[in-house]
């Protein structure tokens, strides 16, 4: 894929934080904002360090942006669901992070609605663990919180 | 990266991806988000403040609802914090599922002006929205209204024009009220309105009507039939001559409801003198508030549930404070043709402080029960063995 993408000869160079090197066309590469705001500020011999996204995450972020150029709305859609379907908690994860660091719109709608769908429905608990916080309200102040937002609950069950 | 890096990277994810995260949310798990931590709170209480004067309000609201994207809540702010005169104050928020809360609360003394308010919903023609909503109002909660802020909450309500459930909440001075809606409202609150003394309904879909105050004198002009009614009025009546005759119209609309929540000294002086061979044939849970001071009290839940052969579940809750009528006597029991409780499940106590109570209240219950024995639960939430 990334190799592929080394033929153009004014691909662009990304050094992921693990240390390995990626060249990959233009057109890819303005998919990703932060790269496209740095390729300005650069000369384009230069490689271009990013201190937050590892190889594996790079790649994938790759392979999406290549593979999601098909043809038709259903092929999309099915490599898009095939795509997040091969991704694990972690990889999950990790991956929504170099994705938000580099800010690539289009998987900054996919992803989330990934995540979303894993954390409906669940506890304040479990959502806390999911997402690594630590509670920081007191016991009152959740209690206060709980009766302050109970009126938009209410009634929940009907209709 | 190793596990605990991401773990913490992730939960510093920036504020557009967990906004992101919250709109493919559906709307109650959405707002569960907020309890989190301070940080997700934030996300839900940004907030718009803005200041103008009172005649500004109900454009300031129309617009607020106009912006509000109902799949993507975090987009646009859901709370308005809206400055007026000198000392007031608006803050509307919205909540998905279409619901609104306008809270007029202040920090001054409350006013103790009296008003009233007349509102006229969903009328046929359509208003003109200065600003096309997409944001339909089903829901509405009206707070803290007060003299001064009456004629602009009337403004507002008038433009809501699919509003099905309303709830007016501890709105202090309100002394009469007139709501007319023949096409949708179907669930009409009122709780802690205590200057409430005439409540006139022309509402032909109610089938839900929940009150808590004292009992004002109420004219359903246009007959419903309630599914689900609380008449809690604990604290008494709103003047004291009333006379059961007063009560004859609700008493219709509430026969054949299927939830009911009563008190014993209403039932007493307001339903059963005219009640005669009434029966509740519909009704499933009854929530019965009584003070149970008089040993006689048990007279009137004993009379009343001989009035409703199908209940399944009983809720029996005492408040010492509950108002209890000195007028009224009790010689109930003989007069009523005996009505076997075949379908009860469950009795539940709440708030009782002595056992000894519980047991002999349950005891005069169970007699009325034909078949199996129900499920007892005390108020310490033990189960209670009857055997």
């Amino acid at each position: 894929m990334a190799e592929k993408a080394s033929e153009s000869s004014n691909s662009i160079s990304l050094n992921t934080v693990d240390g390995k090197i990626f060249k990959v066309s233009p057109t890819i590469a303005n998919q990703m904002q932060t790269i496209q705001s740095l390729i300005k500020a650069y000369d384009s011999s230069r490689v271009i360090s990013l201190p937050h996204v590892n190889a594996f995450h790079l790649s994938k972020i790759i392979e999406y942006l290549e593979g999601k150029s098909a043809t038709t709305v259903s092929a999309v859609k099915e490599f898009e669901a095939q795509f997040m379907k091969d991704l694990s908690l972690k990889q999950l994860k990790g991956l929504l992070i170099a994705v938000g660091y580099l800010k690539v719109n289009e998987l900054l709608e996919l992803m989330p609605k990934t995540v979303a769908k894993l954390i409906e429905n669940k506890s304040v608990e479990f959502l806390r663990k999911f997402f690594g916080i630590v509670n920081d309200f007191t016991p009152s102040e959740e209690a206060k919180i709980r009766e302050e937002i109970a009126w938009a609950f209410d009634g929940v069950d009907e209709d | 990266m190793v596990d605990t890096i991401i773990d913490g990277l992730f939960g510093k994810l920036p504020d557009e991806i967990l906004g992101c995260i919250v709109s493919f949310l559906p709307n109650e798990s959405a707002l569960e988000t907020s309890l989190i931590s301070t940080r997700w709170r934030y996300l839900w209480n940004q907030v718009v403040v803005k200041y103008g004067a009172i005649e500004d309000i109900s454009v300031v609201v129309a617009e607020f609802l106009a912006c509000f994207e109902e799949l993507d809540p975090l987009k646009h702010p859901r709370k308005l914090q809206f400055h007026f005169d000198k000392s007031n104050a608006l803050f509307a928020t919205i909540a998905t599922n279409s619901k609104l809360l306008l809270d007029f609360s202040t920090e001054e003394n409350e006013n103790e002006r009296r008003y009233e308010l007349q509102f006229k919903l969903n009328k046929d023609y359509i208003t003109q929205h200065l600003v096309q909503p997409n944001f339909l109002v089903k829901t509405l909660y009206l707070k803290s209204v007060s003299y001064l802020t009456s004629e602009v909450a009337l403004s507002i309500v008038s433009n809501l024009d699919h509003l099905q459930n309303l709830t007016i909440i501890e709105c202090n001075g309100l002394q009469s009220l007139f709501i007319e809606s023949e096409s949708k409202l179907k669930k009409l609150t009122i709780l802690d309105c205590l200057q409430l003394k005439s409540l006139h309904l022309r509402t032909s879909k109610l089938k839900s009507f929940r009150f808590r105050g004292p009992l004002p004198w109420i004219w359903p002009e246009s007959h419903f039939n309630l599914t689900d009614a609380m008449l809690d009025f604990r604290l008494g009546t709103s003047c004291s001559d009333f006379k059961s005759q007063d009560f004859n119209i609700t008493l219709l609309t509430i026969k054949n409801s299927q939830f009911l929540t009563l008190c014993e000294w209403t039932f007493k002086k307001m339903i059963w003198p005219s009640s005669g061979n009434f029966i509740f044939y519909k009704l499933r849970e009854l929530w019965w508030i009584d003070n149970y001071k008089d040993e006689n009290n048990i007279d009137a839940l004993v009379s009343f549930l001989k009035l409703c052969p199908a209940l399944e579940q009983l809720y029996l809750e005492i408040d010492p404070i509950c108002y209890s009528d000195p007028s009224s006597k009790s010689c109930l029991i003989q007069a009523i043709k005996y009505t076997e409780l075949e379908h009860l499940k469950l009795i539940k106590f709440i708030g009782f402080t002595s056992q000894v109570k519980e047991i002999s209240v349950a005891k005069s219950v169970i007699q009325l029960v034909k078949g199996k024995p129900p499920r007892i639960e005390t108020s310490d939430g033990s189960c209670m063995d009857m055997e």
